[in-house]
């Protein structure tokens, strides 16, 4: 390689010179098996991408993750109710926390 | 007379059939512009990465292929994905490189990219015989950013337009102008003082 005058034009022709001497790049017949590989290995799994990429399919998400945080937020304050709260709220969370199924009377919730 | 051989099909036929669950018909795609890509990466990567970076970008087409739009020639939108995954590659090469602190030790073909830094550090008076051009372009680009090193080699070292630079890259045409301006004083300034400390005379 040739040395190159401090010139700023003779600077930029070496420099896109170099850039042009860059070797090229051979791409094998393996290389492109190894990609149709994974090409066909994404392939198999089409719906799972195009669920994640929807918007909607994002905001269901997120949805769920606000409604899970929820749920563990409300099941924290009555496990504290039941063992901290008040006496009625105390009751209140003890008939919940027996018979989660079943609804708690209203009177109940309303005295406590 | 002979019958009329049957024409290829168009891009837009193939990417219906991809599109449609024939993945195969995808290496019809990578076939016709394989080279295009390659083309693309080799003058932005390094050498020895740039086999891999082709491949990611082919994955990425065909994993963004529903979000393809026929608006534009498939080509224009192969190359502004291979340009934009060279970025990404750069933007986490730099990432890596400032976390781990090892410098170009971890990464393949450092060692070459560590003994130009070397002679140019010693001012190794036969550094321009030892190395090839682009190696040492490579170093001297290796002093930029992500962003200004994309922006000098489409504008300044291939030629781009300004617009098309801002398509490919996803900016505005001010802040290319502004990245090549900045870059390409930078890249002449750490070409000049390395010739002043002796490395060319």
């Amino acid at each position: 390689m040739k040395p190159v005058s401090g010139k700023p034009e003779a600077i930029d022709g070496f420099l896109r010179k170099a850039h042009d001497s860059r070797p090229e790049l051979e791409l094998s017949q393996g290389w492109q098996a190894g990609l149709m590989r994974e090409i066909n290995a994404l392939a198999l799994r089409p719906r799972q991408a195009a669920a994640r990429d929807e918007p909607a399919a994002a905001f269901t998400r997120l949805l769920f993750r606000f409604a899970g945080a929820g749920a563990l937020v409300a099941a924290g304050l009555l496990v504290y109710a039941h063992f901290y709260g008040p006496d009625l709220d105390q009751q209140a969370a003890g008939v919940i926390l027996e018979q989660p199924a079943s609804p708690v009377p209203l009177e109940r919730l309303l005295w406590s | 007379m002979a019958p009329e051989p049957p024409h290829p099909p168009r891009d837009d036929e193939i990417i219906a059939q991809v599109l449609a669950g024939q993945s195969q018909a995808f290496e019809e795609l990578v076939e016709r512009y394989k080279r295009q890509v390659a083309a693309i990466v080799m003058r932005k990567v390094p050498h020895q990465e740039a086999p891999e970076v082709v491949h990611l970008v082919f994955i990425k087409a065909f994993v963004s292929l529903p979000n393809y739009r026929p608006l534009r020639p498939f080509a224009n939108w192969l190359s502004t994905l291979a340009v934009r995954t060279c970025h990404d590659f750069w933007r986490e090469r730099y990432r890596s490189r400032e976390t781990t602190h090892t410098g170009l030790a971890l990464e393949p073909g450092g060692r070459r990219e560590r003994e130009v830094e070397a002679a140019w550090a010693m001012r190794a008076p036969d550094a321009y015989e030892a190395f090839e051009a682009w190696e040492l372009l490579d170093w001297a680009l290796g002093q930029l950013g992500p962003d200004d090193r994309m922006a000098v080699t489409l504008v300044h070292l291939e030629g781009w337009s300004l617009a098309e630079a801002a398509g490919a890259l996803g900016w505005t045409q001010a802040a290319v102008k502004l990245r090549v301006f900045r870059a390409r004083r930078k890249l002449r300034k750490i070409i000049a003082d390395s010739l002043a400390g002796g490395g060319g005379e």
